[in-house]
């Protein structure tokens, strides 16, 4: 029991090198993601519940068959983040379709969006709410996607360079345009009521 | 939202089996590395050509190849070693950008700095001369180097627009008999040329001057034609051209 409660203190990185010994211990790692990706994962891809579980399970696999090559420099939330990424996208590519009915919680997201935005003063915070995942779903998904990490997984700029394994400058060019196209939508959508 | 226990289900997918093992990620990050610097080099290997057809080309008399200085940069361009170059850097890049950490970097960087350590190789090679070797090497064992690749061939061998080059095979006074690059024995006539120097038995020559029949050159302007041991001429005992005999 003492040995259980040490491991969950543990960080991921700890508890990565104790299951390359024993098999048993990769259960704390996935209950610690398992809520997470399946969040990330409904968030991006608007899959169903039954298929994000189908996915979770591919993408735990994938991780332990993979652990040896876990970059210790990486974060371990990151590689796995990425893993989910990869995957999400092997299966639009499976479907060759991509995502339309993405799901959102509005009221987690409010907040982020509109302190980082700067877009308080100039849209009514009641007409932000209602509207919020209506725009949200009219982004291109290449800037969804990172508007989900930015805002929503609160994921940092080395963070999501490390998940989208594209360079920080990049991470940062794809913020400021989903940005611009967050607003421009939000501005559309303000004059057509 | 979750309602299987994932935990226990994945536990017993992955039941008996293991992780794959380390060496064999550290095997295709090595392999990865190993292609991009073999790439680097390649393409270094072709900057130095590059440099070398660039600076032995016929600066000296492009007038008469050409009279537009650009439309002869345009016909010399060193076109298939510049692809080569382009594709090495390619694929460099491509296998820097797929090393653990080369998502990291920009792609405009990477692509920069290959160039740059192209291009820094490459001259250490050219000053060595490897260009040169590189040139000679392929000159003499593929074929149709000349008529696709260095171009400096087919450009002496236009007798009609009064360009030969040869190598000098026997002398007659003040002319002399050159076997061209297409195999051709030419009787060159000297009598109104320009020559700076003194060729040689077995040299490489350039002359300008126009064809005055078959086989007779009339040569306004003699020059070298260093550098290009590719132009050998062939072992002769005994050869006979527009008449004069000629015994070695």
């Amino acid at each position: 029991m003492a040995y259980l409660k040490n491991l969950e203190n543990l960080s991921d990185e700890e508890i990565v090198k104790l299951t390359l010994a024993n098999q048993e211990n990769f259960s704390y790692l996935i209950n610690r993601y398992e809520f997470k990706l399946s969040r990330y994962i409904k968030r991006i891809s608007g899959l169903n519940n039954e298929d994000i579980e189908d996915l979770l399970q591919d993408i735990f696999i994938k991780a332990y068959q993979n652990l040896n090559n876990f970059d210790q420099k990486l974060k371990f939330s990151s590689w796995i983040y990425r893993i989910a990424h990869n995957e999400v996208i092997s299966q639009w590519r499976k479907r060759k379709a991509r995502p339309e009915n993405v799901y959102w919680e509005v009221d987690n997201i409010l907040d982020n969006i509109v302190a980082d935005f700067d877009i308080s003063r100039e849209i009514d915070r009641n007409f932000l709410k209602k509207n919020l995942e209506n725009i949200l779903e009219q982004i291109d998904i290449k800037y969804r996607e990172v508007l989900v990490l930015k805002f929503i997984e609160e994921k940092n700029y080395q963070e999501i360079s490390d998940i989208l394994k594209k360079p920080m400058g990049t991470v940062a060019t794809l913020i400021n345009r989903a940005k611009k196209q967050f607003k421009q939508k939000l501005q559309e959508a303000n004059i057509n009521l | 939202m979750v309602e299987k226990n994932i935990s226990q289900e994945v536990l017993e997918k992955i039941k008996g089996s293991k992780p794959k093992p380390k060496w064999e990620f550290l095997l295709k990050d090595y392999l990865i590395w190993f292609l991009g610097f073999i790439s680097l080099a390649l393409g270094a290997l072709s900057f130095s050509t590059i440099l070398y057809m660039f600076f032995h080309n016929d600066w000296d008399v492009y007038v008469h190849i050409n009279n537009n200085i650009f439309t002869f940069i345009f016909l010399t361009l060193p076109y298939f070693w510049l692809i080569f170059l382009a594709l090495f850097i390619s694929v460099a890049q491509y296998n820097i950008r797929h090393t653990k950490e080369g998502y990291k970097f920009e792609l405009h960087k990477i692509v920069i700095a290959s160039i740059a350590i192209s291009i820094i190789l490459g001259s250490l090679l050219y000053n060595i001369g490897v260009g040169q070797a590189i040139d000679n090497v392929i000159a003499t064992r593929v074929p149709f180097y000349h008529k696709f690749i260095n171009q400096r061939r087919q450009i002496w061998l236009q007798t009609d627009k009064g360009l030969l080059a040869g190598v000098v095979v026997a002398q007659d006074g003040d002319n002399f008999i050159i076997k061209s690059i297409d195999g051709r024995d030419w009787l060159v006539l000297t009598e109104n040329a320009r020559m700076p120097f003194k060729p040689q038995d077995g040299e490489p020559v350039r002359c300008i001057g126009e064809t005055l029949g078959d086989g007779i050159f009339g040569a306004k302007e003699i020059l070298p034609m260093p550098n290009t041991p590719w132009m050998k001429a062939p072992p002769m005992f005994e050869r006979k051209v527009k008449g004069i005999r000629i015994i070695r």
